[in-house]
């Protein structure tokens, strides 16, 4: 539990480095069975995260050994789109790992992310938008959004096979 | 005809209560309903730049001690009647999420990807990360709770 009062500043203090992705991330593709696998250089794509929790609702996003990731419900997905510094703002204040945080990530096509940012409206519009990403924790972040069920399906979709990790930076 | 309330969990929805001059209230509302202070949250909105038609919570973007009574109306149609309503079959306890106690002036929040609790009318309210099931009278947790 923490508390807080108007105008606090984040009280999360705990530090984790900063694993930004490169401007053209490397992008390990498994090659088939036996071959090694391949890293290609890859600008077409982004760098999905979401900070998962303890809490009752936030384990929404899997990955599997082979690194592909699966989405669980349809009920708005908060995720943040190449932010590091969000992401690691958002995992101290949930604790970091001994709060019981950790940090998943992937990598999706940059035009799933492109539309996300296109035609995502203030979340004061989601009555009128329902089926549209809504702008989260603006004065945070300039990339946070929360994704109604088509735009989830769309980043499943959108999601480079491979590329999918959870992290639990000290 | 329509199940509006399912329709508006499968919206995404959140379930959550008010409490003013010792009534509990319950609604069933999008998030930024919750947010307290729309101002300190998004403070670059402008309704202006909308012509769609929608007024957001009658553009009331901070709650403050002067409207908390156009708050409530504003957000009357989203009011949900724990005595008539299913909430157990709903499963809105799994989504019960909010406590805004306009008497003591504190707001909880169990809203685990935005720090909401952050965002108060002033400083005379006290913000929580916890979940409100804590803070309400037993007669209500027997009605919300799903165990």
């Amino acid at each position: 539990m923490s508390a807080f009062t108007f105008g606090q500043s984040n009280p999360g203090n705990l530090k984790i480095p900063n694993t930004r992705q490169p401007q053209k991330p490397q992008v390990e593709v498994p090659a088939a069975s036996a071959k090694p696998k391949q890293t290609v250089a890859n600008s077409e794509t982004v760098t999905v995260t979401r900070v998962q929790t303890a809490h009752p609702l936030s384990q929404r996003i899997s990955v599997n050994e082979a690194g592909d990731i699966s989405i669980k419900g349809t009920t708005k997905l908060y995720v943040t789109i190449d932010d590091q510094n969000h992401v690691n703002y958002y995992y101290n204040k949930k604790g970091g790992s001994e709060g019981g945080a950790s940090v998943v990530s992937f990598q999706v096509n940059k035009n799933v992310a492109d539309e996300i940012r296109k035609v995502a409206v203030p979340q004061k519009r989601a009555k009128a938008n329902p089926n549209l990403p809504e702008i989260a924790d603006p004065t945070k972040s300039n990339s946070a959004f929360g994704l109604p069920a088509n735009y989830i399906d769309k980043l499943e979709k959108g999601a480079v096979k491979g590329t999918g990790k959870v992290e639990t930076p000290k | 005809m329509a199940d509006t309330i399912q329709e508006n969990i499968d919206n995404s929805y959140l379930f959550g209560c008010v409490k003013y001059k010792e009534n509990y209230t319950f609604y069933l509302m999008p998030i930024a309903y919750w947010i307290l202070n729309h101002i300190a949250y998004d403070p670059t909105y402008n309704p202006d730049d909308w012509k769609d038609g929608f007024i957001f919570r009658d553009n009331i973007l901070n709650v403050e001690d002067d409207n908390i009574e156009l708050f409530i109306q504003a957000i009357e149609v989203d009011k949900i009647d724990i005595d008539t309503v299913n909430v157990k079959e709903y499963g809105l306890g799994n989504i019960f999420l909010f406590l805004i106690d306009f008497d003591s002036k504190t707001f909880i929040s169990y809203f685990d990807d935005i720090s909401i609790e952050e965002y108060l009318p002033n400083e005379s309210w006290i913000g929580k990360f916890d979940d409100p099931i804590k803070y309400m009278p037993k007669e209500f947790v027997d009605k919300i709770s799903n165990s």
